[in-house]
């Protein structure tokens, strides 16, 4: 024997034994010995967080391969939320069915005392062998936790001493906040992406409404508790120079768009782009309509000349990235980004020129009409899912016994809230309203409900009108008293499952234009 | 069908994903292959055996070769008189210790740092272990084929007259030709050139023909080393899609049949280094980190590819034992891992 083979025996033997001992020494230790580490969560990534709409999946690493079986059986949350799971290597995507509901705390448990369904019993000994080991997989247990923001909406207060002020409902706590001092009177207002901030046009009372100034205010919405909270109101886009009219905040918070005038010189008009810590810059200087930034916060729809022109807020370009010409106006778009509802004034169509159809369009190259009316089309709101769409529309009422002449002046607008299921392009009109206003919906973030503000009339409508309503919309309770109380604020619940209808509650709160915190 | 569809789907993914990395270590090996100077290199090695083989296993970081290639370089490192203590740990940790090795690991395990730095500090131990044991017990004789045994005991006798080591570019053993054993394609020496011990590429050849060599170089690395990661990424997808999950999911269970299961497939599949972390992450779903770090520190020492490689250098006997010291101490360290400190 060479030296070779006695240095590479006696190797070899060495860790023959080191192996054996190990292996031993481990069967020995078992699962319960404190050197074995048993499978477990090493991240979760919802763990005492505050989550909202933007929030549709959890992610759950491991420490190593788990029985996924066993896991997706033996995983609780509480309450429950549906959804699906999916796998990556030792990390777990839970990606929920629909927007978690507000204002509920969650709890997360995975435990391995659930013996389930963990592999298909078969009848040969190597099945069974392998089900043995993987009955022995035991996880250590773990509880996570998470919450989901408050349920809470803004309005503007509609009388008393609050009148013009902002006001916060956070409907989880049943808490009422006024955010903005007496001496703002706050003409219109967009939250920011987490609720926690909103920013809100205002002018000093008995100024004129060319002096409209943006401000921010903090919400406090899940604020803790235990302190005091005080809004904290910051002047964002002054009135010095440039005379603001409308504007929109981009849905990351980051940018906002305001249409402005050159105090000096009425000509000097344009979009600008104002982003947190950089100058405001010139979007456009072209005569436009709308507009509304994009849902990815990477551009802006404004309606230019007779079609739709989409520029980049991120290039610093003032030429269009693409032109619509067939639609004149964008309503909205889907929160994801992946669809919008756009208006279509059918001006090449002679035989519908003075009709409007509103369309479906999406990502997909989807162009979809929805509906063509006569009436207007004053607003519309995907639901969270962006399955149906809620719309505020009208339709022209003639009074009886006119001539053809008379009929073109003679006409009165009948808004209702019409609900369009996107799958079918089916409108169910729920519910009319008795005067026409420049308003708009609100359709709450986990679904619950859409919100609306209606002038109150001596003769208002109630929930008992919806419930005997019927859904053509020849039906729809009209009313022609003009006796206004105050401006009241609704929410319309869209039902559970098919059986049921939809409820109309009226909030005990006077205001206008009520917007859901994201 | 949707089967097939699955396995095709998945070879793509795995070779769109590791193609880049093959692309750049080719490339770069290439270029070291010329601009790095090997006699001064063999001047500078300690002679110490333990440091010799710290060093041997880091020459890596110099020479970035996968499997495929590291084997061609130790045997020419061995003609120029380098200790085989040396030249066996450089034989085994070039694969794994080198840049494109740990930048390609780093990127495919990048949730899992301890799988990078766990599959370097393994390799280093196998390598210096390795070195250490053979460079001090075994005598060249014993080690070495007895051709280059007669060559290196020459060398070391004749350290001025290097002329009469001169490899006739003939005489380079059919052996030595990489690559040719898998595909049976190209059949030349890994070495583009008549390479002498006294000619290196880095050091004498004109400019010219060093472009030449580099460009013959990529070409033939990729295409041997290309072809290699097309098989193996069909075998990656197919094993991942016909084999029933239960029977993966049973050997990725147990701590001893997982690492058992990925120590062969290393050996089966032999896939260079350079992109088997590529491979290996879709097992990652099935089999635990220690199951894992075998595959990556098992698979770049010892392949099956390489063997007739290795043949060339040592005797069979030898090769035996390597094998199985190299599996063992692969075992024992991984199993040390899975069992105990998995997850941490």
């Amino acid at each position: 024997m060479q030296k070779i083979d006695k240095v590479a025996l006696v190797a070899i033997l060495s860790l023959s034994l080191v192996i054996g001992s190990l292996v031993l020494g481990s069967n020995a230790c078992g699962t319960d010995c404190f050197l074995y580490v048993k499978p477990k969560i090493t991240d979760f990534s919802w763990q005492n967080k505050t989550i909202g709409r933007e929030d549709q999946a959890f992610l759950v690493k491991f420490n190593r391969p788990v029985n996924r079986d066993q896991i997706e059986q033996s995983l609780v949350i509480e309450p429950s939320l549906a959804g699906k799971f999916s796998w990556s290597g030792n990390k777990l995507a839970y990606t929920l069915n629909n927007p978690v509901p507000y204002g509920e705390k969650y709890r997360l448990f995975l435990d391995s005392a659930s013996e389930g369904n963990l592999l298909p019993q078969k009848s040969t000994g190597q099945f069974n062998q392998l089900t043995k080991q993987a009955k022995k997989q035991e996880i250590e247990p773990f509880l996570g936790q998470f919450r989901s923001r408050d349920r809470a909406f803004a309005y503007i207060a509609g009388e008393g001493v609050n009148q013009g002020r902002l006001i916060l409902y956070n409907w989880t706590k049943q808490q009422k906040t006024v955010l903005t001092p007496k001496n703002l009177v706050v003409l219109d207002f967009e939250s920011y992406p987490q609720g926690d901030r909103i920013l809100f046009s205002a002018i000093e009372r008995k100024q004129s409404l060319d002096q409209l100034k943006l401000y921010r205010v903090s919400t406090g919405i899940n604020h803790n508790s235990d302190q005091k909270f005080t809004a904290e109101i910051k002047l964002v886009v002054d009135s010095e120079k440039y005379q603001n009219n409308k504007y929109d905040l981009s849905q990351d918070g980051n940018t906002i768009v305001v249409q402005r005038i050159n105090r000096s010189q009425p000509t000097d008009f344009a979009l600008w782009q104002i982003t947190e810590g950089q100058e405001p810059q010139i979007l456009t200087k072209k005569a436009v309509g709308d507009f509304l930034i994009t849902p990815d916060s990477q551009a802006i729809a404004v309606a230019q000349g007779e079609g739709i022109a989409l520029f980049s807020l991120t290039e610093r370009e003032q030429v269009a990235l693409n032109y619509l010409p067939q639609f004149g106006r964008v309503v909205s778009f889907s929160v994801d980004g992946s669809a919008a509802v756009m208006v279509n004034y059918n001006q090449e169509n002679k035989d519908l020129r003075y009709t409007k159809s509103l369309f479906y369009v999406n990502n997909q190259g989807v162009q979809k009409e929805l509906l063509n009316l006569e009436g207007s089309i004053i607003d519309c709101q995907f639901n969270p899912k962006a399955t149906h769409l809620y719309c505020l529309l009208t339709r022209l009422e003639f009074p009886e016994n006119i001539s053809p002449e008379q009929a073109t002046t003679a006409y009165r607008e009948q808004p209702y809230i019409a609900e369009i299921e996107l799958a079918t392009a089916k409108t169910i009109p729920l519910l009319g309203l008795p005067e026409y206003q420049d308003s708009q919906l609100s359709v709450a973030p986990d679904g619950l409900g859409v919100l609306f503000d209606q002038v109150l009339t001596a003769d208002s409508f109630d929930a008992q009108n919806l419930q005997n309503r019927g859904s053509n919309p020849e039906q729809i309770p009209s009313s022609d008293i003009n006796n206004i109380i105050k401006s009241r604020l609704w929410i319309l619940i869209p039902p559970v499952d098919s059986s049921e209808v939809h409820q109309l509650e009226e909030l005990p709160l006077i205001g206008f234009h009520p917007q859901w915190l994201p | 069908m949707s089967q097939l569809h699955n396995v095709f789907t998945l070879f793509l993914s795995l070779l769109v994903e590791a193609m880049p990395f093959l692309l750049f270590g080719v490339v770069l090996s290439s270029s070291l292959l010329l601009l790095v100077d090997e006699q001064k290199l063999i001047t500078v090695l300690p002679k110490n055996p333990f440091l010799g083989a710290l060093v041997g296993s880091c020459i890596g970081f110099l020479f970035p070769v996968c499997e495929c290639g590291n084997i061609p370089v130790a045997r020419r490192l061995l003609t120029k008189g380098v200790a085989p203590g040396v030249a066996i740990a450089f034989l085994l940790a070039a694969p794994t210790i080198n840049p494109v090795v740990i930048w390609s690991t780093w990127v495919a395990f990048r949730g899992q740092p301890e799988i990078v730095i766990l599959r370097v500090v393994f390799s280093l131990i196998i390598a210096v272990s390795v070195g250490c044991l053979f460079g001090w017990g075994a005598n060249i004789v014993e080690l070495l084929q007895p051709r280059l045994a007669k060559r290196f005991l020459f060398r070391q006798s004749n350290q001025v007259d290097s002329l009469s080591l001169t490899t006739p570019v003939g005489d380079i053993s059919k052996l030595m030709q990489s690559g040719t054993y898998l595909l049976g394609e190209s059949g030349q020496s890994l070495f583009p050139s008549p390479l002498t011990s006294e000619q290196t590429l880095a050091s004498q050849a004109p400019k010219a023909i060093k472009w030449q060599q580099f460009l013959q170089n990529v070409a033939q690395e990729l295409q041997e080393l290309g072809g290699m990661l097309v098989i193996g990424s069909a075998i990656a997808a197919t094993i991942q899609v016909f084999v029933p999950r239960e029977i993966v999911f049973g050997l990725g269970q147990s701590p001893i049949t997982s690492i058992l299961a990925m120590m062969l497939l290393a050996a089966i599949v032999s896939i260079c280094s350079t992109v088997d972390a590529f491979f290996a992450l879709s097992f990652v779903s099935t089999f635990s980190s220690g199951s894992l770090l075998a595959f990556l520190v098992f698979g770049p020492t010892i392949d099956i590819k390489a063997l007739g490689l290795m043949l060339s250098i040592f005797r069979p006997k030898v090769i035996i034992y390597l094998f199985i010291i190299i599996a063992q101490l692969t075992f024992a360290m991984t199993f040390v891992y899975n069992y105990f400190f998995a997850g941490f």
